[in-house]
């Protein structure tokens, strides 16, 4: 089922209000539990339900895109990518620019909020493994840092870097969404 | 930690009290600022913790991630004091703070909020164990909701003192700048410096006609330059190097302020009105009053001409009235009161 214009309307309208967003917040908590009432608020306010709607930015090589918010949101795992960080970037973006299919949210181990400006692209940031000296496990804490992402961002998946570019199984699945396109359902 | 305001004065500000603070006292720094790396020159960790802005997320869907972030932060770091620098304490510093009752919060609210703003904000004083207001030259003039409030106050904080203020010919090299000729300061954030209608071109052509060298803070200011005659000034603290130049034309937002006032720099100040809360005409309009600084109202290559001139007649005077009412750096009382609170 697809929802009608003006009920797409309104929800676009709901979801970039701070305000009324807050309010529809509560509605969802209060008909949690409720398969029917869920179902109905999912159509209403997420009508392409494979992708949820998640305002955040896009970047630059999808400039001037309409509806960018419906676009899956990909976390680019480049932490330990060091001195290849310019070349998955540039791969990000000529991916990006390609499929017009996905929205990159970066996780890094070095401040390097210039390069990611410079595509426009959001960015985590995790303490470097050299440099940790808390308890507990570097490790668990970047695995909590991915599963924070993946909920708060309402991340699709995690492309990970292997040898300074993206692993190939991520990089097939983005390539994918040039022409495999989710979000817009009825199309499919 | 320091919320992402538009320049650097809430990380600023933290470095001025942390500088002043035990040498025995551990600093650890998690900022919304994406300049947060500095802080690292000073010795200190830091994380990075991005912004709704930074991220173009909604603030509703941003403040959950805002509280995971910090209960997981303040959980892992253990400190036994937070300050926060900010105007709007984000909802989640009140969980953060039932998490971990033990830690002590401070929040650091400077001044100057244009009237009738962010009252709501006042509400939030009650999710912290003090509130410290870092004073302003032209408190006065404020006419701000926190103007009223209750906050122990001190004087304007900066991070440098005019003691530390680099030699002329010094700060010129440590900038790259010329060793001779008078060199002027542009300080407006982004703008295009071939446009003379913007306020970055209109400074810069009345500079060049008051045959001044030109700088900007800005690199990509300065590498778009028809001519390739402007200098880009990238250091932080830029500060100690303000004696580099002639005349300084800033944006009159808290750091640039109390720092050109405090260490006697002829400027000309141009308020920034599309900041959200920060007050920055009342300031630029007290400072002008008192004889201590231009205020530029409208930005334009014959108001600035005109503004240069007075700077390059009178510039010195009227910094020097400015440092004559300076009533020193309040950042060592800021860091005094943390200890206090720490301890109590």
């Amino acid at each position: 089922m697809s929802a009608p214009n003006w009920l797409k309307a309104t929800a676009r309208t709901i979801r970039n209000s701070d305000r009324l967003t807050s309010a529809t917040d509560r509605v969802f908590g209060a008909v949690q539990g409720n398969r029917v009432l869920v179902d109905v608020a999912t159509r209403v306010f997420a009508w392409d339900a494979a992708v949820p709607v998640v305002f955040l930015d896009a970047g630059k090589p999808l400039a001037g895109l309409a509806e960018p918010e419906r676009l899956p949101i990909i976390v680019i795992d480049a932490i330990g990518a060091g001195d290849h960080l310019d070349d998955v970037l540039a791969e990000v973006s000529d991916l990006q620019a390609e499929t017009r299919g996905f929205r990159p949210v970066l996780l890094l181990d070095q401040p390097a909020f210039g390069a990611a400006r410079a595509y426009g692209y959001p960015v985590e940031l995790v303490i470097p493994e050299d440099e940790w000296d808390f308890a507990g496990e570097w490790a668990d804490y970047v695995a909590r840092r991915r599963a924070m992402m993946l909920a708060r961002y309402r991340a699709w998946t995690i492309v990970a870097v292997l040898d300074g570019r993206l692993e190939p199984t991520g990089r097939r699945l983005l390539a994918q969404l040039a022409d495999y396109r989710p979000w817009e359902a009825r199309k499919i | 930690m320091s919320s992402n305001g538009a320049g650097m004065g809430h990380l600023t500000r933290l470095l001025a009290y942390a500088a002043r603070l035990p040498e025995d006292v551990r600093r650890y720094v998690l900022s919304m600022s994406q300049a947060v790396p500095v802080v690292a020159q000073y010795g200190y960790r830091y994380e990075y913790l991005p912004s709704a802005g930074s991220l173009g997320m909604a603030a509703s869907a941003w403040q959950p991630l805002f509280e995971e972030r910090l209960i997981e932060t303040i959980g892992r770091v253990a400190p036994d004091l937070v300050v926060f620098d900010g105007t709007h304490p984000y909802t989640g510093i009140d969980a953060a703070r039932a998490a971990f009752p033990d830690t002590r919060w401070v929040w650091s609210r400077r001044g100057m909020w244009k009237p009738g703003l962010n009252v709501d904000q006042l509400a939030k004083t009650s999710w912290f164990d003090e509130v410290i207001e870092p004073g302003d030259l032209a408190a006065p003039y404020d006419e701000g909701a926190s103007a009223s409030a209750l906050a122990h106050r001190v004087g304007p904080v900066t991070l440098a003192d005019r003691d530390e203020l680099l030699p002329r010919a010094e700060a010129r090299a440590r900038l790259g700048l010329p060793a001779d000729g008078p060199i002027g300061l542009i300080a407006l954030g982004a703008g295009n410096i071939n446009d003379t209608s913007g306020d970055v071109g209109a400074a810069a052509a009345a500079l060049r006609a008051a045959g001044c060298a030109v700088a900007v803070t800005q690199v990509d200011i300065a590498r778009s330059a028809v001519g390739g005659d402007v200098h880009a000034v990238r250091a932080y603290p830029l500060a100690p190097c303000y004696s580099a130049f002639d005349v300084v034309i800033a944006a009159a937002g808290y750091n640039s302020f109390h720092e050109l006032l405090r260490l006697g720099i002829p400027t000309a100040f141009v308020p920034n009105r599309h900041t959200s809360l920060d007050d920055q005409d009342a300031r630029a309009r007290y400072a002008a009053d008192q004889g201590w600084s231009v205020r530029l109202e409208h930005v334009t290559v014959d108001s600035v001409s005109q503004a240069l001139w007075r700077l390059l007649d009178h510039g010195r005077e009227m910094a020097d009235r400015a440092v004559a009412a300076d009533p020193g750096n309040g950042a060592a009382a800021g860091a005094a009161r943390l200890m206090e609170v720490l301890r109590s």
